[in-house]
This record gives structure tokens, sequence and C-alpha cells, in this order.
């Protein structure tokens, strides 16, 4: 537990070196990235009016909750870039397993977007229209699954960049752009037209975030969410942990 | 001053021509480079475009004026794309790591150098292409009166969101300059977010906010105000002057402050290269 701890301290630290300047920039792009969403609710949604069934209040704390929970809904660990930053070759040579470096580290970075981000947004809810506490008591454990399933996923991509060799950023773009999307991050899948949404709802992408999300606002079904992310973390921890293992040997750094 | 406009060009097909190599070389790799590089342009405006299509359009905007406007901003963030394959628009990363120094031993100026060697016309014209045709399936669609002035001021207000794009890395990247190691970023930050907002429609927001975004921060620069220009909704006739005029004030505001930050760098050089340089 000492070694994961100071790991998760030493990412922490690791992610203010850049000063507060460059923390508060970051955090700032996020905030304004959240209140034209808002915006933009608050345009097809007035007061009293309903959109797709669903209030300005249920639309804006979706946003809010987006915003707060942004990393654990769409997890990052330092598998993303190591091979071009030249990370694998630090992690390969410390005495602790490699799985539990990635873990503890995205743990570790997570600690200053909950506190200069997700905690101030968190207290601005009712302010902004939001509401702070969730509608189901399902919201939870569908988190817990969601995180778990995101490292799996991130796990995955991770493979796929090791094949790519030097494509890694376009896999990074081309990840970025779909996450938003195929996550429901961004748009409750209820409100994508064509079944567009009945259709991403239960896949692998679609309960990573929309499903935690909706449970919170309260237009999600628990007992078809839950069973589906349960399902999908079954399926992605032996095929991501037997796919990891199996791209090792491909493994090469190429930056640092 | 023709001899320059030569060589500027004579450099655009040497480096089109690098990029159309690369095609040959390892089609497989590129192919897969625009085929993800035109799925990102898609997804990337596809949410807002579904929110327009299921609550038929969004605020004043119809769903075809939201693709015209989405195929506005995919157009103009395209090119800059397509114009930053060397971090000659991510200009602060360059001063941050001392690379500056790579280009001033060479001996071409340094603005022809920046001009040029991004230029990635065929492995980065997925975005401009994809943001083509969104605009002229949208221009069909809302059935505009197509002149060629028309045509020109297009063409005229794309070049400007794209000179606003650049004028606004290059203001920023002065920070770079003084702080290199915590403003290496400062530039793709700038650009991060003026791409990040710049294809929302704004008119629900209160006028200061407008104000700040069409002004201090030219998110709504990018796309639109244009496009309110060029649909004919902008609130006053004057805008369609207005615009160009500030896009050549931002951009010139970007070289003059970079030409400021560079008398800073023949001074204090760069801390790469020193034994306790960020970099070193």
């Amino acid at each position: 537990m000492k070694p994961t701890m100071a790991t998760m301290r030493m990412c922490l630290k690791e992610s203010s070196y850049f000063g507060i300047v460059n923390l508060a920039r970051t955090y700032l792009i996020k905030l304004f990235g959240t209140l034209f969403m808002l915006m933009i609710w608050r345009m097809i949604a007035p007061d009293g009016v309903e959109a797709g069934g669903m209030t300005y209040q249920q639309l804006a704390t979706f946003t809010l909750m987006t915003g707060i929970l942004s990393p654990m809904l769409d997890v990052r660990t330092p598998v993303s870039s190591w091979l071009h930053e030249g990370t694998l070759l630090s992690l390969y040579q410390r005495p602790m397993g490699v799985m539990t470096q990635l873990v503890s580290m995205t743990l570790g970075r997570w600690g200053t977007h909950l506190v200069f981000f997700s905690l101030p947004l968190y207290l601005l809810m009712p302010a902004l229209g939001g509401s702070r506490l969730p509608a189901s008591p399902w919201f939870l454990p569908s988190l817990c699954l969601a995180v778990t399933q995101g490292f799996l996923v991130d796990f995955l991509f991770a493979c796929l960049i090791v094949r790519a060799a030097n494509l890694s950023w376009q896999i990074e773009s081309l990840r970025r752009a779909l996450t938003g999307l195929l996550t429901g991050a961004v748009i409750p899948f209820s409100l994508l037209p064509w079944g567009i949404g009945q259709a991403l709802e239960l896949s692998p992408m679609g309960t990573l975030a929309g499903a935690t999300l909706s449970l919170y606002i309260g237009s999600g079904d628990a007992a078809r969410l839950l069973p589906a992310q349960a399902f999908w973390t079954a399926v992605l921890l032996p095929l991501s942990l037997y796919l990891f293992h199996k791209s090792t040997e491909r493994m090469m750094s190429y930056g640092g | 001053m023709a001899g320059k406009v030569k060589r500027l060009f004579s450099l655009w097909a040497h480096y089109a021509k690098m990029d159309a190599q690369w095609f040959a070389q390892d089609t497989g790799m590129f192919l897969l480079v625009v085929f993800s590089e035109t799925i990102a342009n898609f997804a990337a405006v596809t949410g807002l475009f579904l929110l327009a299509v299921r609550f038929g359009g969004v605020g004043d905007m119809s769903v075809d004026e939201m693709l015209f406007m989405l195929g506005f901003y995919t157009l103009s963030t395209g090119l800059v794309n397509m114009m930053d394959g060397g971090n000659a628009l991510n200009i602060s990363r360059r001063v941050g790591r001392g690379q500056l120094d790579h280009c001033l031993i060479q001996p071409l100026p340094l603005w022809m150098q920046l001009a040029t060697e991004g230029f990635l016309p065929v492995s980065g014209s997925a975005g401009a292409l994809c943001g083509l045709g969104f605009l002229l399936f949208a221009a069909a669609r809302l059935r505009l009166a197509v002149s060629p002035l028309w045509v020109l001021g297009t063409v005229l207000f794309v070049l400007c969101s794209f000179a606003i794009q650049v004028g606004m890395r290059y203001i920023v990247s002065l920070s770079a300059f003084f702080h290199p190691a915590g403003s290496e970023e400062i530039s793709a930050v700038m650009g991060g977010f003026l791409s990040s907002l710049g294809y929302y429609p704004l008119s629900g927001l209160p006028g200061w906010a407008r104000a700040a975004l069409n002004t201090v921060l030219p998110a709504g620069c990018l796309s639109w105000l244009p496009t309110l220009i060029l649909l004919g909704k902008a609130p006053s006739p004057t805008l369609s002057f207005f615009y160009p005029l500030f896009a050549v004030l931002i951009f010139g505001a970007g070289v003059t402050t970079f030409q400021k930050g560079m008398k800073l760098y023949a001074k204090r050089g760069s801390s790469r290269y020193k034994a306790m340089g960020h970099r070193s």
C-alpha cells in the first residue's frame, strides 16, 4: 500500500509542475465548455419546457456532472502516451507491478482535477441550475463499474497503440473525438435522433459514461444499465489483461 | 518581393511533394491517418448537429444553418491543421523548447520557414475537405443565392477565421519568451480554447459575453459571426466590413507580439542547452 500511495502522491505533485497558471487555464477552458453546454440546454429547454422528456435541471445536472466526473468517466492512464513520452521504460524498471503503477498514477492525477475543478463546480451546482443529489441510489455502484470498465478500455486502446506503433497520435485524436459522442458524456442518449441513443445505450462505450450520468439525473433504468455494465466489465477484464500481456513483447519506447 | 513570393510557392510545392511521397512510401499508414482524421472531424461536430436535428435547430438557427456553421468551422480549423505539421502554429512549443535556434541557423527568413514547413496538403486535408463538403451541402439545402461575390466573401471569411486562430496563437506565445517551461503549451491551449468553443451558436448568451467572445477571446469569430454575416442574419451590415478588419488586426498583433518576443530571445537566448535548462 505504501508504494501505491507514494506513486499517487508523486503524480499529484507532477500534475502541478507547470504551475498554478497552467492549471488554471486548463480548468478555465473546461469551465467555459461546461457553461457553453448549459447555454445550449437553456436554448433548447427554457424554464418550464421539457426537451425530449427532460427538464433544464436534469440537462444542467447531466452537463455539470460530466465535468465533475470527467476523469472517471473517460479514464486515461499514462499508458495512452507512454510510448512516445518514454514513461514505459521507467515503469518497467521499478519494483512494482506495471498495472498497479498505472492505476495509482491515474488516481494521483485525478487529485488536481477533483480539488481545482470538481469541488468548486459541485458547490456551484445549485446556482447553475443543477442538483447536488443523485436521483438514484444506484449511481454509486454504477460509477464504480464505469471506472473499472474505463481502465479496461484504456488498456485495450494501449494495445491498439502498441500495434499501430507511430500512429499513437492519430489513435488518440480519433478516441478523443469519438469518446464524447459514443460514451454519452456530452449529450444524453435519450436526446439523440434516429434511435442512435437506444443503439448506443447498452454498448461497451455507451455504458462508460452514459449509464452513470443517466442514473444520476434519473432518466436511466438501473435494472437494464447495471447488468449491462457488469456484463461488459466481466467480458473486458480477461480480454484486456490477455491482450495487454500479449502486447508487452511488441512495446517499444520512441520518445523521452 | 517577387523572388520571395516565388520562393514561398516553391517551398509549399516541396512540402506538398514530400507529403504526397508519404502516400507512395507507406500507403497503409497514410490511409489510416486520413481515415482517422476524417472520422475525428465528423465526430467533433456531430453531437451539436444531432441535437439540432432532434429539436429542429438550436436557438435562432435552423438545422441547415447549423450545418452551414459547423461546415464553416470544420473548414477553417481544417486549414489550421493543414498548416500545423511542424508546430509552426503551436509556436510557443518551439520557443519553450529552444527550437527557434534550429530555424535561425537556416539560410531562410524565419517567417518563410514558419509559413511553409508545416504544410500538409495531402495527409492533413481531411478536415478542410470535410468542412467544404458540409458547407456546400448546407448551402444547397438552404438554397442560398450564390453569386461570385458571395463565394469571394465566403473564401475571405474562411481566411479571416484562419488568420484569427493563427494570430491568437502567436499573441499568447509572447509568454513563452518569458516563461519557456511554464508557457511551452500556451499556443496549443489557446488553439484548443478557440476550437473547443468555436462551433457553438452564441445567440443565447448575454450581450457582454457575446461581446467578449467576439473580441478579447474571439471564439465566436471562428464560425458563428461569419456564418451570421454570410446568411444575412447579422445584427448590422457593417459587420461584413469590421470582421475582416478585426482579423487583420489580430493577425497583425500576432506578428508584432512575436517580433517583440524575438527581440527578447536575441538577448536571452534559450535555456534549453544550459546545464540547468529544463530540457537539458
